[in-house]
């Protein structure tokens, strides 16, 4: 075979080669109900490295404060913000309940509740990010543990994600956060229904589709719609931050803020729906 | 024999550094900021041995890579394969034996690879990323990947020269 011929030759299977992985990776582009072999294999060897390195990194940082004397400050703020969390938790369920006594007194016993519909598993993350191009999150059990996609994730603060592939000890989490982690959200004096999404950059929230005239104000809560059956309905997303109207007059910029801190996330709860 | 211990040096290091990234270094919430280890495999092999070798190691650190990440699987195999090679193309005829040269292959190679990433999943799924999010990767994972290279690049060096990645020579 002649030189050229060879390079020829070659540079054909590198393009044969190029196009069958640009094939591969749009098929694995969206979301998978089963992730293959090999990566189940990977994440099984790391999971319990990460469970590691998390204890690790976790007691490093509560040594610096020992040494810096301020660990008692720290666990009363930690309490504190705790007891905030829970009560807001409340105050939201509270709301949330009252305007469903008022709108919808007749239909009560039909109305869809969440929590009698789902048991909270709590957990911890594992990994924080797998890539700095995606917001997901790696958490400690899978499907062994009853984990199936497209399962909600939340924290004590609000609704973190939902699960989007499990192996059989971990599962990883699309944080809402993401620019693929759109939830339906409305706005729960009101009722403005709206989709709330992350830019994937911060970890700011914005909620989009909400008309020039919806009657919102500034930091009126934000709860998931129930719309597009991945989210049950109630789930605390956030609050309004700002209110903007767009150029074109028609729809509002509505900056939306999560009461989760989505860099520090420890422990979270995985909303597994009752049998 | 000679070849043998190679091999054996080269799987620790894809071992430790593929852990170490996996296990640790991505658990410690840096973000952009979190180095990335694989990617000294496919630069350092194609600026010491080559654009086959560049193109071997990046196929193999962007397929692990790809495995761990659960999207677009081979994406980054090609990205970081092209990136091994097109540098060991660039450098051939350059002078080796010199830090300079490590920080500015990791400084030319890792945006690239960055930008081919971004732009191929825009093109593949019909999302591009925002200009604002490339940047923002590039520029972290660049700061902390240059200021690593010529801590990673002196041992390489060493051990590719005389030491235990040294090939043995083909016998004719």
């Amino acid at each position: 075979m002649t030189p050229r011929k060879k390079k020829l030759l070659i540079g054909g299977l590198a393009a044969c080669l190029g196009l069958a992985v640009l094939l591969l990776a749009g098929l694995t582009s969206t979301e998978r109900e089963n992730i293959s072999k090999p990566e189940q294999l990977l994440r099984e060897i790391l999971a319990p490295l990460q469970n590691g390195a998390g204890v690790i990194a976790g007691n490093m940082h509560n040594w610096g404060a020992y040494l810096q004397g301020v660990d008692n400050i720290r666990a009363e703020n930690d309490e504190l913000k705790k007891e905030i969390s829970e009560l807001r938790l409340q105050l939201v369920d509270l709301a949330e309940y009252q305007q469903e006594n008022e709108r919808l007194q007749e239909l009560l016993n039909s109305v869809e509740d969440y929590k009698s519909n789902f048991e909270y598993v709590t957990t911890t993350v594992i990994n924080r990010a797998q890539s700095s191009w995606y917001k997901t999150i790696v958490i400690n059990g899978g499907s062994d543990d009853g984990f199936a996609v497209d399962m909600p994730v939340v924290c004590a603060q609000g609704l973190v994600g939902r699960i989007i592939n499990t192996s059989a000890h971990t599962a990883e989490v699309l944080l809402i956060t993401d620019r693929e982690g759109a939830v339906s959200a409305m706005v729960q004096n009101s009722r403005t229904v709206g989709v709330v999404e992350g830019d994937g950059e911060t970890s700011e929230l914005s909620m989009i589709h909400v008309p020039y005239d919806a009657e919102i104000e500034n930091y009126q809560q934000l709860v998931t719609s129930g719309y597009g059956g991945v989210y049950p309905k109630g789930l605390l997303v956030g609050y309004i931050n700002s209110i903007e109207l767009k150029s074109d007059g028609l729809l509002l910029d509505i900056a939306v803020r999560s009461y989760v801190d989505f860099n520090r996330l420890e422990e979270v709860m995985v909303l597994k729906p009752k049998v | 024999m000679l070849n043998w211990r190679r091999y054996v040096t080269l799987g620790v290091l894809y071992l430790l550094a593929f852990l170490l990234q996996y296990g640790v270094l991505n658990n410690l919430g840096w973000g952009v900021f979190c180095p990335q280890l694989l990617i000294f495999f496919p630069i350092f092999g194609g600026l010491l041995r080559g654009s086959i070798c560049g193109v071997k190691h990046g196929l193999l650190c962007g397929l692990l890579m790809d495995l761990v990440i659960g999207r677009f699987v081979g994406l980054n195999a090609l990205v970081w394969g092209a990136t091994g090679y097109l540098l060991g193309r660039l450098t051939r005829n350059l002078f080796k034996e010199n830090y300079l040269i490590a920080i500015v292959s990791v400084l030319v190679a890792y945006p690239v690879s960055c930008l081919l990433y971004a732009l191929f999943i825009g093109v593949i799924s019909g999302d591009f990323f925002s200009m604002t999010l490339i940047s923002r990767i590039i520029l972290g994972g660049t700061l902390v990947n240059c200021f690593l290279a010529p801590i990673i690049y002196l041992p390489t060096y060493k051990s590719l020269s005389y030491g235990w990645l040294k090939a043995l020579p083909k016998q004719v």
